[in-house]
């Protein structure tokens, strides 16, 4: 029994260069494809690293800054 | 070797070592009464005796430039130098650039510009860069490139270090 599809067109190759479009058939419960980069919240932006602040004071912790009670060192 | 030990400590004895020896650091404005053997560089008693580790152990051979740290406001290679060679001198680490809780110029361009990845060598960088604004407020990309010329970021994080650097001497000091 085939499963019930829909007809989908879909954004393909990059941005700026060659972006063409697709059509696909897929799935009736698959979900739409996303907007363009635009238009969303996060994907295609630039995040600040979590932990930059603690980078540039000198607070990350290392695993050689790690010092443990009865810690030994081997050396090979 | 007495002309680089404080004068009461050279009046003691004309040897030192090899045991620990009495010492002060002034780190970041705070005086440290520490004992280290003389073989102690400056950036195991930061890292070990006063548990600043902030300052990174690179290559522990003045190669990497990680260990950077200020003597009387001028970068150094911590990993280079004697803790007992100090002397009276004041020393700067990362974790006194910061003034309070405001960054530095140089660090907040460091965040704003993404200049590190694994952040391994960024104390040493943040330290040398913002030594050369503290110099030359009007830094040039060529004197950036100079003035980090001895870092080694295996990242490869150098464009965005000098833009961020470049960034901090445009708008100057907060």
């Amino acid at each position: 029994m085939a499963a019930e599809t829909r007809t989908q067109k879909y954004p393909v190759g990059i941005a700026g260069v060659s972006l063409g479009e697709i059509e696909r058939r897929v799935s009736v419960d698959e979900a739409p494809p996303l907007p363009v980069n635009a238009k969303l919240k996060y994907i295609g932006k630039p995040v600040p690293r979590i932990n930059a602040r603690a980078k540039v004071t000198g607070r990350a912790t290392y695993t050689v800054d790690v010092k443990l009670p009865g810690m030994l060192h081997a050396r090979l | 070797m007495s002309e680089f030990l404080g004068e009461a400590q050279a009046a003691e004895s004309d040897t030192t070592g090899p045991g620990p020896f009495p010492i002060t650091l002034d780190v970041n404005d705070v005086p440290y009464a520490v004992s280290v053997t003389p073989a102690t560089t400056l950036a195991e008693a930061l890292r070990d005796v006063l548990d600043l580790t902030g300052t990174k152990i690179g290559c522990d051979r003045g190669a990497c430039s990680a260990c950077t740290v200020w003597l009387d406001g001028a970068p150094v290679a911590s990993c280079m130098m004697l803790a007992i060679d100090v002397a009276a001198r004041k020393v700067t680490t990362i974790e006194g650039l910061a003034q309070g809780g405001d960054l530095h110029p140089v660090q907040s361009a460091f965040i704003a510009h993404d200049a590190m990845q694994c952040g391994f060598c960024t104390p040493g960088l943040v330290m040398s860069c913002a030594a050369l604004l503290e110099k030359n407020p009007k830094a040039t990309e060529e004197d950036v490139t100079a003035a980090i010329s001895g870092h080694l970021c295996r990242c490869g994080t150098y464009p965005h270090v000098i833009a961020a650097a470049l960034e901090a001497a445009r708008n100057g000091k907060t």
